[in-house]
Order: structure tokens, then sequence, then C-alpha cells
């Protein structure tokens, strides 16, 4: 009965008021990649958050940083020679063309200022969540190995996010690659250089594993359906593993999960949780956990999982049901 | 469900992608697919990512996400690049049921804008043969022609599918979004398959849709096919729209400047005549464009008959006298009494000659004379237009016979088509145009056509 309910919910009237909010959150999150770049290019912003700004400016440098040290170190330069800044410069310059690169790092430190503020608020671990805790003493052998993997790459996201850092073997497969494509294209066409660069890019390839990155690992973590639905509650979970587990049952990509959770996402936020199983108490408590000042739109209760994961347009294949 | 780790399966490809060796569950979902062993990947997630992990080096590690036509299924998949291909290892392997909802939806809505765009859509059978096939793009009437006489066979016979050798074995997911290439088209085309179910769930068939990667070039479309007559447009639909509406516009025109619906200040009269002549050269250029379209035509013809060439010109003369002597021209035609008999069609070298005396009274200068003179031997009827004005230089004889060839005027109401569709004519009855005169002396064309001389 309560199903039939819940199916007429999604059609009718009442979920309009959502429909119309969703529509607001996209046109908002649309905008942002363009808006972003721009804001990047140029110093003056108003629209993003300045802390925001300055850690995707700071991640791209140590990006660029990373990989020159690799090829100064293959062309066997001394460890402490500085980099040469206008190298420095038109790589990073290089890599801030790529919107995908962009997107992450946006999301990167949208999520690190969530997981500061929410840690902050709610007086808990930022690293060390109970959850973790949990999962670390499991008596499952792969369960508590992934769960101790997990921890150490997110002291490791939290060590680098303080310093606005991000980790080049952190990066998605994709990523990776145009910054070693760019890495390519930016030192000179001169034969050693070449010879050098692409020892440094061979070396790079052969130390990276996706699976062993952060997201990899809490990917990996939350396949267990037992896991997935505990680290679907922040408080226990943290931010970094919530969102995993929420990406992961509503079937949108992590970064987008990342963006959905931020200020001003909240009817997104309420609809990926609609769209992970989670009931209606639990959406609306989850919700006010990470906004305390959100208003819900009307209607999220009555939506059933299938409509909201057609309205997230994530793949309603394979991950609805259980 | 099953925890982290519990099941894994190793498989290989090679550097083209190919499966080469697959553990279960794996190799049975490849073979769901439609795929074989060894064979290229039918699993469209995997072999996106395996081509991934050995173009980029990298070790990639995420979810998998497929189908086969009963389950959906989700596994984490990590890809190690080697030498010469990619090792796969498969873990977390969930396979669950379709809902009945997320079928439809899967299948259905979300490809409507696909349909809307697609230009060629067929229905198949659950075998993929072709039962109906429909378009309307000309690039696409080869394959419906070959469609057409080959009903009842597979349909991707008629197409090459880009990276795909094996097709005539493959799963319709594998084909679904690939690209292929049709005969007879330069386009990219998309192909879109959507599975058409019976009412309790079983496959009935497909429908297949092309979607083109661009419009098609208009401008190709006469060319593309000139086996086919060429299309009238001009002079079929154009012409006849546009003479009423511009005759009224002449007309009205001509009334002001007459001043016959009461006094004007000279000015607006003059604007009046300017109307007026502007409307009376669109009329023109309307009859240069539709005979253009006829004399271009690949099966143009005329209808030659005995003429008398003295005749033809006497009227021609007479038709443009008016203008002659409002340019204090004097037109000189032949002899009453002459007769020169020849093989053609009447009123095309009416036409033909209204251009050549029409273009003299326009070039030559005020007070000058333009004659018409006659001459007939070898078995042939001459008649010459001759002005007394600047000439034609010898490096430009041949040129303003081109279509649209003005030889640098403009503003005299000249279309540039008068002389191209004259020699058209000219030669369509046997005949030709040409200019005669020497240097140094004014234009001189000549008309030569069959004579009809002693075949009375």
């Amino acid at each position: 009965m309560s199903e039939e309910t819940l199916t007429t919910g999604a059609n009718g009237t009442v979920s309009d008021e959502l429909r119309g909010a969703l529509q607001r959150c996209d046109q908002a999150l649309s905008s942002s990649a363009p808006v972003l770049r721009h804001l990047v290019a140029n110093s003056e912003s108003s629209l993003f958050h300045e802390e925001v700004l300055a850690r995707v400016r700071g991640m791209l440098d140590h990006l660029g940083t990373q990989m020159l040290r690799r090829y100064l170190d293959t062309a066997g330069h001394a460890n402490d020679e500085p980099i040469p800044l206008d190298r420095l410069d038109a790589l990073v310059t290089a890599l801030a063309e790529d919107q995908d690169l962009l997107s992450h790092l946006h999301a990167l430190s949208i999520e690190w200022r969530l997981a500061q503020r929410f840690a902050e608020r709610r007086s808990t671990e930022l690293v060390l969540t109970p959850l973790v805790k949990e999962l670390v003493g499991s008596d499952k052998p792969e369960t508590a190995r992934l769960a101790m993997a997990f921890l150490t790459a997110q002291a490791r996201f939290a060590q680098h996010a303080r310093r606005m850092q991000v980790e080049l073997g952190e990066l998605p497969g994709e990523l990776l690659n145009f910054c070693l494509t760019s890495l390519r294209k930016a030192v000179d066409r001169q034969a050693d250089s070449r010879r050098h660069v692409q020892l440094a890019i061979r070396s790079v390839q052969d130390s990276y594993d996706e699976g062993h990155t952060r997201h990899g690992v809490g990917n990996l973590l939350v396949y267990d359906d037992a896991t997935r639905d505990a680290a679907l509650d922040p408080e226990q979970a943290g931010i970094a593993l919530f969102v995993t587990a929420l990406a992961r049952a509503s079937g949108v990509s992590r970064d987008n999960a990342t963006l959905g959770v931020a200020e001003g996402q909240a009817p997104r936020l309420g609809l990926m949780l609609r769209a992970a199983g989670r009931d209606r108490q639990q959406v609306e408590r989850t919700v006010l956990l990470i906004h305390p000042d959100a208003r819900l739109p009307e209607g999220l209760g009555e939506i059933d999982q299938h409509s909201a994961l057609k309205l997230l347009g994530g793949n309603a294949r394979g991950v609805a049901g259980k | 469900m099953t925890a982290p780790g519990k099941t894994a399966a190793k498989a290989f490809s090679d550097r083209r992608d190919r499966l080469v060796s697959a553990e279960e569950p794996l190799a049975s979902l490849q073979f769901n697919c439609g795929g074989t062993i060894p064979g290229t990947i039918a699993i469209p997630s995997l072999l996106e990512s395996v081509r991934k992990a050995r173009e980029y080096g990298l070790k990639i590690a995420r979810t998998m996400q497929a189908q086969d036509d009963h389950e959906a299924i989700t596994a984490w998949i990590e890809l190690t690049p080697l030498e010469d291909g990619c090792e796969i290892c498969v873990r977390n392997w969930q396979a669950m049921p379709f809902e009945a909802d997320g079928d439809a939806s899967g299948e259905g809505a979300p490809h409507a804008a696909d349909r809307a765009l697609a230009d060629f859509t067929a229905i198949l059978d659950a075998e993929q043969n072709i039962v109906a096939a429909e378009s309307e793009a000309r690039d696409l009437t080869p394959l419906l022609k070959s469609m057409a006489r080959a009903q009842g066979e597979r349909w991707s016979k008629f197409v090459r599918i880009e990276g795909l050798d094996d097709r005539a074995k493959l799963h319709w997911r594998l084909l679904d979004g690939a690209q292929c290439m049709v005969e007879g088209s330069e386009r990219k085309w998309t192909i879109g398959l959507y599975p058409r179910r019976t009412p309790v769930g079983d496959l009935a068939g497909f429908e297949l849709t092309l979607t083109a990667d661009r419009p098609l070039d208009r401008s190709v479309r006469a060319g593309d096919d000139p086996d086919e007559a060429v299309d009238h447009m001009i002079a079929r639909d154009v012409a006849p729209a546009l003479r009423q509406p511009l005759a009224r516009i002449i007309a009205n025109a001509e009334t002001i400047r007459a001043r016959l619906a009461g006094p004007l200040p000279d000015q607006y009269s003059d604007y009046a005549g300017d109307i007026a002549s502007a409307g009376q050269h669109l009329m023109a250029l309307l009859d240069d464009l539709s005979d253009l379209e006829i004399v271009e035509a690949a099966d143009f013809r005329t209808a030659p008959d005995r003429i008398d060439l003295a005749d033809v010109a006497q009227r021609a003369a007479g038709i443009v006298g008016v203008r002659a002597r409002e340019k204090d021209i004097a037109l000189v035609g032949p002899d009453t009494t002459e007769r020169v008999p020849a093989t053609a069609e009447f009123r095309r070298v009416l036409q033909i000659l209204l251009n050549l005396i029409g273009n003299a009274i326009r070039y030559a200068p005020q007070g000058s004379q333009v004659r018409i003179e006659l001459d007939q031997g070898d078995g042939k009827a001459r008649v010459h237009v001759v002005d007394e004005g600047q000439g034609i230089p010898a490096n430009k004889r041949e040129k303003i016979f081109d279509k649209f060839e003005r030889l640098g005027r403009s503003g005299d109401g000249g279309s540039g088509l008068g002389l191209y569709i004259s020699r058209k004519l000219a030669r369509a009855m046997g005949g030709e145009l040409a200019v005669t005169s020497s240097d140094g002396e004014g234009g001189r064309f000549t008309l030569t056509l069959p004579s009809a001389a002693g075949k009375e």
C-alpha cells in the first residue's frame, strides 16, 4: 500500500515544487563550471568562496610542481633545485584550461570545506570517524584491510587539503592522463628533455593504481550493503565516506554527489538520499544534520526511489533495489 | 548479497581489446552480450575502461555496469595494462533482475529525442531482419532501395560498422550507439536500436534508427543524382508566382510616372519611373532564370520548324524599334524582299535576336546605327547583328558567353545570362552564336543556323 502512495506522489502535483527546486539546483550547477574557470583565471570573485578558489589554485599549482619535480629528478637535477617559475606557470595555465580537472578539484575543495565545518559543528572526527573505526576492527579481514587503507588515504587527503594540495596519484585515471599529456606538451622539444619527460611520465604511470586511491578504496568499501547503509549517516561515516556511499547508492558521480551536498543544494541532497533508499525521517534528519537552516521542498518524502533516480538522471539500473 | 572481494574473476584482453580468456561470471556476460571468446569485448563499459587503461598506460579501478537480457550487473573492475593487452580482475559481482518499470524507462523515454532526430527508421523483427524501412534523406535513397529488395535479411549487411568485423553475430546492445557508414552517403551515422517487447516482456523486435552527424549539405542536392531530371523549380513554381505581383508593381509605377491619376511633382514621377524599371529588370531576370533552368536541363530540346530568318529579323527589329528610337539609334533591318529559309524554332530564334539587338542598342553610342544583315551558303543561314560601339576585345570574345559574365558592367539592367542562354539555344538547334567582328570595328554577332534552302 505504501508503495502505491509513494508512486502517486511522484507523478502528482506534490512534486512540482520539488521539480522546480531541482531545476533551480541544476541551473546553478550547470553554470558553475564556466564561472569557476573564469574566476580561476581572474582574481576578482564574489560568487565562489575565496577559500574554495584558493584551494583550487593551490591544488593546480601543486599538481604542476609534482610533475616538474619528477621531471627534474629524472633529468638529474638536485633535489633542492628550485622549479623554474615560468615553466610552472605555463604548465599550471595549461592544466587550468581543462574543465574536467577544474570540476574535480572544485569538488575536492567543497568536500574539504564541508568536512571541516561538519566536524567542527558536530564535534566529530575528520579522519577516524566512528564507522571507519568500527570497520577497521571488523572480523572480516578484507573489510578491515580496506578500512585501514581508506583511513590512511583519508589522513593523507586531509593533510594535503590543509596545505591546499592534492596528490597526483589520487586523481582519477582520465585526469591523471590529461596532466601527464600536458606535461609532455609543456616540455621543450629537445631530444634529451623528451627522453627525460618520458621517463618521468613512465614513473608516474608505474606507481599509479586507481584502485588504491582514496576514491577507489572508499568505493570498494561501500560495495558491502551494510557498510553502504551505515555510511549514509554522515555523523557516523564522516563526509568523505558519506559522499562516496551517496554517489554509489544514487547512481551519480562522486564529484556530482559532493556538489549536491554543498550549501544551497539541500533539495538535491534530499533527492539523492531518497534515491539511495532512505526513508522520509532519515532524509530530513540527514539534510538538517548537514544544513541546519535548510528547508526541504514538499513532496520529497512522497517521491519513490525509482522516480528519485530518474529525476537525478542517474543510471536507474544496477543501483535500484536491493 | 556479496561481501567485498568474495567473487573474483580474472580475464585477459589483447592489444585489439579482444577478450582472450575470461573466468565466470564474466565469460557468461560476454556471451550474453553477443560476444565470443576470443572476440572483441562485448560489454560496453568494460570495453571503454579497458581502452582507457591501455591508452593511458594506467591501472584503472572502477565500477562497471552492464546488462544482458535479464539482469543488470554491477561489478568492480581492476585493469592493469600489459605489454600487449590488459589484465582484468572483476570483483563484487552483483546481479539483479530488471524492474519492469526500470526497463521501460531505460529503453524508451530517454531516447525520444534521438528518435525524433533520426533520418532513417526501420522496423526489424527479433532476429534483426528488415521488415520495413523509411527515410526522407536523399543520400539514403540507395540504402532504402537495396533494403527494399532484401526484406527479411539482416539489416547490418547494408552498412559498414566501425571497429566491428564479425558483425553478423553481434548482440544488439553492442550495435546500439555504434557508428556506421552507408553506401552513397558521406555522412557518419549513429545507430540506435530500440527493442520492442510483447506485453509479457518477450522481445518482439526492434526499431532501428540512423542519425546523421550533420545535416545534408543543401548544395549537393542538385548534383548528387545526375540521372534524375532536373527540377524546373523556377520555371514551374517561382516564376508564375512572381510574375503577377511584379506586373502589378510595374503597371502601377507606370501609372504614377505618367501622372495618370493626377498631378505630381517631377521628383516623385521620376521615383515611380525607377520603380517601374527595377520591376522590369526583375521581370527580365525572372525570364532569364526560367530560361536558364530550361536550357541547362539535360532533357532540353527545341522544336525545329521551317522558318524565314528575314521575317524573324524584321519582327525583332519591330519589337525593339521603340527602344532604339528612344536612344536615337537607327535600326536598319534586312530588305523586305529578302528570304533566308532556315530550320529552327521560331520563338527561340526571335528570343536570340531580341537579345542581340537589345544588347546592341544598350551598349551602342547615341545617334549610331545598328544593322541586321542576312546571308546564306554552305547549307547555313546566317544573321548578323552589327553595331558601331566599342566592339569586343579579342580576348573577351568567348568569355562574354559565360554564365553571369558582365564584362565589368553593372547598373544597366543586364543579368549576364542573355548571351549564355542565347548560345545554348543556338546550339540546341544545331547552330552557333559567335562574335565575328574584327578588331577596331564595332560589335558583330553572328547567329548561324542550318539552312532550309532547296528543301521546298
